[in-house]
């Protein structure tokens, strides 16, 4: 008997532990209404809202919004789903062609060419004129076929985060040229700290960070009219200085990504980093000490005053059921007090998009922002330099920088990972290629890349420019 | 292990030193030693991730970083459970694992029956064709499943995860409960129908006892990779009242880096607790020994 | 009268039977299939009519935003075979295949019967040792990549601590140890499995064959080689079996361990299919490449077969 009591005992406490769970469930407001969207049933009218953005303080502010929206609206239920980046697009992608309904999702640059003309984005014209166009900072906004599809919420600005007492007990002033840069990476690895983290892994990190070396010294992947230019000089000085600036960064950074760049940051090990302004709040959060210790610089690769940009927008898919519920909750959500709201979450990172809501977020008042006020401004004053390998066809030209707000159509084929620039760098870091045969081979593979998609798509007439 | 097994039987001579007690004692010393080696190696990553889950990431991030925790903390675990539907997920989780569970153990028994006693070729083919679920790369599989599901009106709904769960683990089950059956005496249910039992009633009640622990490892897999099936639950579900636990827990794995390393470590001690303690409560009836005993009489 | 024979032989109507007081009743032969119909159902909508579809789809063209397919033939196949990424990425998946499954096999087998003596703790030991199996790739891919960072790792820290290395060593950044890290953390990750099932298989051993066989004055290893061996051997078949497949088809543990880098060092053919579905957006070679794994995998399954049907006759 009593040997039989220890699989029930085990059981129950199982049976318990779900039903606590349960229980808990209840409690959280999201899911207090009928969960379960059906066709015929008179329930609130459900708009699904797809999000990768994990960060814990993004979520507690997207449910309070949330919350308060379906006060305000009480038919409408916005269904959050946290989704992994990893399977997002996939998943969207075989939702999208079968026809179920999928609200609102963030959609990135390189996808939205291809998925407008295929049919499954909504266009959003309505909801940008009723927020006010001309309130969009330049570049923020994407035409394509005359429609816009996507609205813009944040953009962050990749900038380099510096220890600024490194650099002091070594004698060396904050860098404004490569030259300076090199000096202080050669100074500064020592023992168990490097020089700078950079990125050589096969995967986007390195290919948004190259990017920025690339332009900066007054090179580009392609011309306004689509030619490929990477086999130029200017793209080989970019090779070179990566290549010399690698050699100061930690071992095993030859496979790194974003992530473990800012772990080595965060873990005091690396003297200069590349991120944008989540760094900030994090050093802030993690390690106070390391934040008094940090400095903010633009990146000073090359002599043009360019870096990376990343926009993050919203789509509304074409099939979705309550096309102007979807509307108006997206149009409510990005702009004004709830922009504001959002954006915030992660000061400095999030930088809106409307003129007026970036003002007042130089007003607002936290302990963050009162204690590095300088890095929130420095961010937004250095947004309109910003550019981004898959958005800007050809947004160098002559050496110099201009936005060209023209995706390249084939972005996704030279830019997606392990792609073309990331196995490149790889190549050369792991010391399997030389820098010149490694550039060389990349050439030539994005070569046949373009002309590939340019046999596939005949009609493509290249931009006038 | 044989190989000890071998040498301590390998007739000795009578040497001085080494009599027959020693011997033994020597034996189990390095049994004992093998047995901390294979924990010690199962245990220590699961370990890290249980001591990084209590950690503030204030100690994770530090320059030194120190095994044991300096503040051990439960805010990683609090904030878990604030910013995501967390108990809801671990509810659908647990839903789908113990249906699934239940309906594979169900059928595949049934199944496997069918195929160790009545040599049909059709049989023969089938149970081969089976394993055709498990050659292709379930990425190709998604697409075609997608549809199917999309036709029977199942996409986003548990029961339709459910169905292909059951449909994709069942080809494991009726191997393994094939081989159990096919180890059974044909006499022990003839014997049951001559007192009278319907050939159904001495499966049940004579047949399925000898299988037990087939069917606990059965269960054990079913229940396991239910719980961790991330691929097919991220897309065939999109409501987030509908996420399961692993579709949920990757969601934190961002592109771009870990928001709260300690919050992750949360999510997967948590993740990995319900299984745990479905093992513990399966694994009192594999010590048991259930069904062994029997087959001597 | 056996089982077996009643129902031939005393079949009136093949699939029903007229019993003595009038009424009818379900022959053998249609419970058995009433028995495995539900399976067959389940299993061929959802694991053979996707993976027909999967080896179709290898004959087309298939545009990645719709889904549209245009027929090619064997074109996907030509591009497939062209292409010297396949051809090492099918070496690796061989050698990750071998390595992990030979280890496997003989670490669990080993554990097994080492949880099966009479040992104190044992009870504790059979659930620890499991835990490997019980913790979600994506968890453990995160915390041994980290454990192995040589920046940040414990693992190059204590090594440095005892003098065993001295500068911190990039294991998954290197082409020649990338994989060999991978391959230690899929046999970490599912040795367990083999465990369970073994240790299932030796609770129901016919206890008085091993003590009659001991009696009889049969050493450890006779015992072992003579009666647990060939006890074991139809689970250890299926076993093979179903890991060789498994392993073959090994994604998450490969992938989120080295993302298939460095520059493709561990990118094995379900890596591959990965990369050909998302990134180069090329479905229908993603189709090929699976087909082929299809067709080497059921070639091998041939061969386990027979040693399958070898192990169930000695059995009886």
């Amino acid at each position: 008997m009593s040997r039989r009591s220890h699989p029930a005992t085990i059981f129950t406490l199982l049976l318990a532990f779900i039903f606590l769970a349960s229980c808990r469930a209840v409690q959280t407001p999201s899911v207090e209404s009928t969960p379960s969207p059906t066709i015929s049933a008179p329930g609130p009218k459900v708009i699904p809202f797809f999000t990768t953005e994990s960060d814990p303080n993004q979520i507690t502010i997207l449910r309070e919004l949330i919350t308060e929206y379906q006060r305000l609206h009480p038919d409408i239920e916005i269904d959050i789903v946290l989704a992994s980046p990893a399977s997002r697009g996939r998943r969207l992608l075989i939702a999208l062609a079968s026809g179920a309904d999928l609200g609102i999702f963030e959609i990135e640059p390189t996808l939205m060419t291809e998925w407008a003309e295929a049919g499954y984005l909504l266009p959003l014209e309505d909801v940008v004129d009723a927020i006010g166009a001309e309130d969009y900072v330049e570049g923020s906004l994407f035409e394509s076929d005359g429609h816009i599809f996507a609205v813009p919420y944040a953009t962050s600005v990749y900038s380099l985060w510096i220890r600024s007492d490194l650099f002091a007990q070594a004698g060396l002033s904050l860098p404004t040229n490569y030259d300076e840069v090199l000096q202080a990476v050669k100074t500064l690895t020592r023992g168990e700290m490097y020089g700078i983290a950079l990125p050589n892994g096969q995967n986007i990190a390195s290919i948004n960070y190259f990017s920025t070396f690339l332009w900066q010294n007054g090179g580009d992947y392609f011309d306004c009219r689509g030619n490929v230019v990477f086999g130029e000089p200017a793209a080989f000085t970019a090779v070179q200085k990566w290549t010399e600036l690698s050699q100061y960064a930690p071992p095993g950074s030859t496979t790194w990504g974003y992530r473990e760049q800012i772990d080595a940051y965060l873990r005091g090990r690396v003297a200069m980093v590349m991120y944008a302004g989540r760094l900030g709040v994090n050093i802030a959060n993690t390690n106070p000490e390391l934040a008094d210790k940090s400095a903010l610089v633009f990146p000073p690769w090359g002599p043009e005053k360019v870096t990376l940009g990343v926009w993050s927008r919203f789509a509304i898919a074409s099939g979705t059921r309550h096309q102007a519920e979807a509307k108006a909750f997206l149009q409510w959500l990005v702009s004004g007090d709830r922009l504001l709201r959002y954006d915030m979450t992660v000061p400095g990172h999030m930088i809106p998009p409307l003129q007026s809501v970036q003002a007042m977020s130089l007003e607002i008042e936290s302990p963050y922002a009162n204690r590095h006020q300088v890095w929130l401004e420095a961010f937004s004053r250095w947004v309109p330099y910003t550019n981004h390998p898959a958005m800007n066809m050809g947004s160098v030209r002559d050496g110099r920088f201009v936005r060209s707000d023209m995706i390249p159509p084939w972005a996704d084929e030279v830019f997606s990972t392990p792609g073309i620039v990331d196995t490149m760098l790889q190549e050369i870091t792991l010391g399997s290629r030389s820098p010149e045969a490694a550039w060389q081979d990349a050439v030539r593979k994005m070569e046949t890349a373009v002309s590939e998609w340019k046999r596939q798509h005949p009609d493509w007439q290249p931009p006038d420019c | 292990m044989t190989q000890i097994a071998a040498r301590r039987e390998r007739p000795l001579p009578p040497s001085g030193i080494l009599t027959p007690r020693l011997l033994k004692r020597v034996r189990r010393s390095i049994l004992y030693a093998l047995l901390l080696l294979a924990v010690f190696w199962s245990v220590f990553p699961l370990f890290w991730v249980f001591i990084s889950s209590i950690k503030p990431d204030t100690e994770t991030y530090a320059f030194e970083q120190t095994v044991w925790p300096q503040n051990p903390t439960i805010a990683n675990y609090v904030t878990l459970f604030r910013i995501t539907d967390f108990t809801l997920w671990l509810r659908n989780s647990a839903i789908l694992a113990v249906t699934t569970t239940l309906a594979v153990v169900a059928l595949a028994s049934m199944g496997a029956y069918a195929m160790s006693r009545f040599k049909f070729r059709f049989f023969e083919y089938f149970g081969r064709l089976t394993l055709l679920a498990y050659m292709m790369p379930p990425i190709i599989l998604v697409v075609p499943i997608f549809f199917i599901l999309f036709k029977i009106k199942l996409t986003n709904s548990l029961l339709g995860l459910l169905l292909v769960y059951t449909g994709t683990r069942l080809p494991f089950g009726l191997w393994l409960l094939r081989s159990y059956f096919q180890g059974i005496p044909l006499e022990l249910e003839e014997a049951a129908m001559v007192d009278g039992a319907t050939r159904f009633q001495a499966f049940r009640k004579v047949i399925l006892p000898q299988a037990v622990p087939g069917i606990i490892s059965t269960s054990i897999f079913t229940f396991s990779v239910t719980w961790h099936e991330f691929l097919f639950a991220s897309i065939l579900l999109f409501s987030g009242s509908k996420q399961t636990l692993s579709a949920g827990v990757a969601s934190f794995l961002s592109e771009d880096w870990i928001y709260s390393w300690g919050v992750l470590m949360a999510a997967g001690v948590m993740v990995s607790l319900p299984l745990v303690l479905f093992y513990a409560f399966l694994q009192r009836y594999l010590i048991a020994g259930w069904g062994g005993g029997s087959l001597k009489g | 009268m056996t089982v077996m024979t009643k129902t031939t032989k005393t079949a009136a109507g093949k699939w029903l039977r007229r019993r003595e007081n009038g009424q009818f009743e379900i022959t053998d032969r249609t419970l058995a299939v009433l028995m495995i119909l539900p399976a067959v159902i389940l299993i061929g909508a959802f694991a053979i009519y996707p993976v027909l579809q999967g080896f179709a789809a290898s004959f087309f063209r298939i545009e990645s935003a719709t889904l549209a397919m245009t027929f090619t033939g064997l074109s996907n196949y030509k591009d497939l075979f062209g292409d010297s990424l396949f051809w090492e990425s099918l070496g690796r998946t061989l050698v990750w295949t071998a390595a992990t499954i030979l280890v496997q096999i003989s670490v669990g087998l080993g554990i097994s019967l080492l949880l099966h003596q009479e040992l104190r703790g044992r009870n504790l030991a059979r659930g620890l040792v499991l835990f490997p199996y019980l913790i979600p790739a994506v968890v453990i891919a995160v915390t041994w990549r980290f454990i192995l960072d040589p920046t940040l790792g414990v693992f190059n820290r204590t090594m440095l601590e005892w003098g065993l290395i001295d500068r911190p060593i990039a294991f998954l950044a290197s082409k020649s140890t990338a994989l060999l890290f991978v391959i230690i953390g899929g046999i970490w990750k599912y040795t367990p499995f083999v465990v369970i099932m073994l240790l299932a298989r030796l609770q129901v051993i016919p206890v008085d064959l091993e003590e009659a066989a001991q009696i009889d004055g049969a050493t450890r290893w006779q015992v072992f080689r003579h009666i647990t061996l060939p006890w074991l051997m139809p689970v250890i078949v299926i076993t093979l079996l179903l890991r060789t497949i498994w392993m073959f088809n090994e994604f998450d543990m490969v992938y989120l361990f080295a993302f298939g880098g460095p520059l493709f060092g561990t990118t094995t053919l379900p890596v591959l299919v990965r990369y050909l579905a998302f990134d180069a957006r090329q479905i229908g070679m993603a189709a090929a490449t699976s087909s082929v794994m299809v067709v080497i995998l059921m070639t091998m399954s041939w061969g386990y077969f027979q040693f399958y049907n070898r192990a169930e006759a000695n059995l009886n």
